[in-house]
């Protein structure tokens, strides 16, 4: 009894080490796997991915993706089979997600299980939950990561990118339709064609105009005044 | 002759041994011993005769199954009756398995040895923080 104790400690000992030690090297876009064999890695579903500032590199392995939005995650060992080891990632059930042919949909809120098999001999080699959760709040920032202007100058335009997060304030992942549409005058005018997680708003013409922001369920309404340029 | 009659004894013998063998009784099961389990984040209760999973959760451990004289049975494959439920397959570690909570329902964890069904366990795979 006491040895089987003393094994199982020294066995969770192991792996925790190995974890640590892996996760000393990970980028910040990955995540260890819960049985300690490797990490997962968020990959840019596109360049509208809101994890994806840069529309290339995730900025951190999120934890949470948005209900509607696409992403796609990958797997790598910590210590490779091989220099041919491949992986599929599945999910454990498609309550939560579903699989597109490249990567996920959130489909409901929830912890979402995937797994990672690698191809050669169809073995189950680790596993990560993932939280899906529902989008309740938008914003849109600038590229210098401020809260969008609703006072604009004739000529100017301004570069947002919306974010979401859930009803506790954590920020969500994954690509979204957004869709966007300018009602009122048209002292404004957008730049890019609906569904789009980026917009050029352009100042057009003096007056006041209404931005709305739809995603799901959502909207954000914003009035935007215009005024002559500064001369 | 002599070879003959050696020949034919160890026949016989062989034989016996491979009826007695297959009208063996296979061990009684008593129980599933666990270990190394892994922390998902929703329920899941590995008892010894009963698994309950959260829909969406993955599980690893090492299952054991023991008969009454408290022996791990070897060799015994471990199947689900409706993988639609909850399916589980190999870790890739002898001894070692992933039990993966598919979807809302009921249905069996079976227990095989030699093609044999020595036990079938209620499985219940519930939604998400129901408990």
């Amino acid at each position: 009894m006491a040895t089987g104790l003393a094994l199982r400690l020294v066995g969770l000992v192991s792996v925790w080490a190995c974890v640590a030690c892996g996760a000393d090297a990970l980028d910040p876009d990955q995540s260890p796997g819960e049985l300690g064999n490797g990490a997962f890695r968020y990959e840019c579903f596109d360049t509208e991915d809101a994890a994806c500032p840069d529309g290339l590199t995730a900025e951190e392995f999120p934890d949470s993706v948005a209900v509607g939005s696409r992403f796609q995650i990958s797997y790598e060992e910590f210590d490779p089979s091989g220099p041919t080891s491949a992986f599929k990632i599945e999910a454990a059930s498609n309550v939560f997600v579903k699989r597109l042919d490249k990567g996920f949909e959130g489909i409901s809120g929830g912890f979402a299980g995937l797994f990672a098999r690698r191809t050669s001999d169809s073995t189950i080699i680790d596993i990560i939950h993932l939280r899906v959760a529902d989008i309740a709040e938008l914003e849109l920032r600038t590229d210098d990561n401020k809260p969008l202007r609703v006072a604009m100058r004739v000529g100017e335009t301004q570069s947002v990118r919306t974010r979401t997060y859930d009803k506790s304030g954590n920020k969500l992942a994954g690509a979204n339709d957004f869709y966007w549409k300018v009602t009122g005058d048209k002292a404004v005018a957008l730049e890019f064609a609906s569904p789009s997680a980026v917009m050029d708003i352009t100042a057009a013409q003096v007056g006041t105009s209404e931005l709305s922001v739809t995603v799901g369920e959502v909207e954000n309404l914003y009035t935007i005044t215009v005024e002559e340029a500064a001369q | 002759m002599r070879g003959l009659v050696g020949l034919g004894t160890a026949l016989l013998l062989t034989l016996n041994g491979c009826v007695f063998g297959s009208s063996e009784e296979p061990p009684t099961f008593e129980e599933l011993q666990y270990s190394e389990v892994s922390l998902p984040p929703e329920q899941a209760r590995l008892e010894p005769r009963s698994i309950t999973l959260s829909v969406g959760t993955i599980v690893k451990a090492r299952v054991d199954a023991h008969d009454s004289n408290e022996s791990v049975i070897s060799e015994v494959e471990y199947r689900s009756k409706d993988p639609r439920v909850m399916t589980i397959e190999p870790a890739g570690e002898e001894g070692v398995y992933i039990l993966i909570g598919s979807g809302v329902g009921t249905t069996e964890l079976e227990l095989y040895l030699a093609e044999r069904r020595i036990a079938a366990l209620p499985v219940s795979v519930i939604e998400q923080g129901s408990q």
